[in-house]
């Protein structure tokens, strides 16, 4: 007799109730054919980075196409920044992806080593995943603001001088994309998805590092010139 | 889409130069484009945003439906204000107008058009809002998110375009034959050039020049 049956018979499963629901379906990881339309077309992109957190996040989890995401999140994280320097003054075409990325990756160590020095279990290509999606979010975010920045620019003429200039402007539309794209990781990661069950401590790791990641980037953008 | 933006340009146009009617024919007619134009440079430039903002929060809408919501929000908006036109127009051509004495009911226009387009646009977005609900299954939580989002997306580039654009009531002591179509990045009273830095010096005044009272455009 079919083991599993013997044990549905022992263990008969209640009668379903008129408010019974059937057990949520776990969301599927994405598939390669996903990824690689989504290497090609940036909406694809845009959709599986923001609109599908729970797919994301299974994926991170135990997905099988982990580097192909990684690839994706961190080409998304380069491109569509470019726009947000391309069409303002906000100083030269790759300064967005700069701030975002370069950021990341300086910041990206600790937040591995610190990790398995707590015990998460997070290998490295997970963690990686973690951090590039912070960069692809914001990234992405930007690209929503570059028509934002380029009239802004457009329309503010003393550049720097007033008390609220395009250039400080400029700069609170990136704070916002680089705060959107730390929610971002906080709601794939922290708050819910299969990352649910790891206990506080990676929780609180990730806000510390939000935080170094905060610090990097404000130094950063100093550097650039932003 | 066509028909949306037909009636969104018609109505707002509509409003536009009854607003325009307080300091003369020539402002309003060019409300007939200054309004329009900055409704849609409004809607243009956020576009890609509001739909970045709404895919951060739900996944229900497309692109192009996101574009068809904000126009259909834009378009109820410019069809309440004109429905409140002629209020306008009747209130531009009979107040008191400025003069060499002072300001009279100028001020009080001003305000009182800066209520009608909040008192539509809230309308407008609560009305839109249940549309949300309805339609695309989204929860009151994640409608309210998006909503304030474009809320906010649009007071903040919708009020720099306005500062670009003006003036859309003017001044009749000053003459529309020496003001130009838009004043653009022409400072201010105050010698403010953007509205973000109008707004920081309302809550900390600079001292004013002394010629401050001969400042023409």
């Amino acid at each position: 007799m079919d083991p599993t049956q013997n044990e549905l018979e022992l263990n008969p499963a209640p009668a379903p109730g008129p408010e019974a629901h059937p057990p949520a379906e776990p969301p599927p990881a994405f598939s390669r054919s996903e990824l690689t339309r989504a290497l090609f077309l940036p909406h694809r992109a845009i959709a599986l980075i923001l609109g599908e957190r729970e797919r994301l996040a299974a994926t991170v989890a135990g997905g099988p196409e982990l580097g192909l995401t990684v690839i994706l999140l961190l080409l998304a994280a380069t491109a569509f920044a470019l726009p947000y320097g391309a069409f303002s003054a906000a100083g030269g075409a790759g300064k967005a992806a700069v701030l975002f990325t370069v950021s990341m990756l300086i910041c990206f160590p600790s937040l591995y080593i610190f990790n398995q020095y707590v015990g998460t279990g997070l290998r490295l290509e997970q963690t990686l995943a973690a951090a590039a999606l912070f960069s692809a979010a914001a990234g992405i975010m930007s690209f929503g603001f570059f028509p934002i920045a380029w009239f802004l620019d457009f329309s503010i003429t003393d550049q720097g001088t007033g008390a609220v200039s395009f250039r400080w402007l400029s700069n609170f539309l990136l704070a916002v994309a680089f705060g959107l794209g730390l929610l971002q990781v906080g709601r794939c990661f922290v708050w819910s998805g299969p990352f649910l069950r790891i206990g506080p401590a990676p929780k609180l790791l990730l806000l510390a590092w939000s935080g170094l990641l905060g610090y990097i980037t404000f130094r950063m953008a100093l550097v650039l010139g932003l | 889409m066509a028909r949306i933006l037909a009636v969104l340009i018609g109505c707002s146009a509509l409003y536009g130069f009854a607003m325009g009617a307080v300091h003369s024919l020539d402002f309003a007619l060019r409300n007939l484009v200054k309004f329009p134009a900055l409704i849609l440079l409004t809607s243009a430039v956020c576009a890609v945003a509001y739909y970045l903002f709404t895919l951060l929060i739900s996944r229900n809408l497309s692109f192009v439906e996101v574009q068809r919501f904000s126009l259909r929000t834009f378009r109820d908006i410019s069809l309440l204000l004109a429905s409140l036109a002629p209020v306008g127009l009747f209130l531009a051509r009979t107040l008191r107008q400025p003069d060499a004495e002072g300001l009279h009911d100028y001020p009080f226009f001003l305000g009182l058009n800066v209520f009608f387009i909040a008192l539509c646009g809230s309308a407008a977005l609560v009305r839109r809002g249940q549309r949300l609900l309805q339609r695309h299954r989204l929860d009151r939580k994640s409608t309210l998110l998006i909503l304030a989002a474009w809320l906010g997306l649009s007071l903040f580039v919708g009020a720099q375009a306005a500062w670009y654009l003006r003036p859309f009531a003017g001044v009749s002591t000053i003459p529309a034959e020496v003001t130009p179509f838009f004043l653009g990045t022409r400072p201010d009273i105050r010698g403010d050039t953007n509205f973000y830095q109008a707004v920081y010096h309302l809550l900390q005044p600079p001292p004013l020049a002394a010629d401050y009272h001969m400042y023409r455009w």
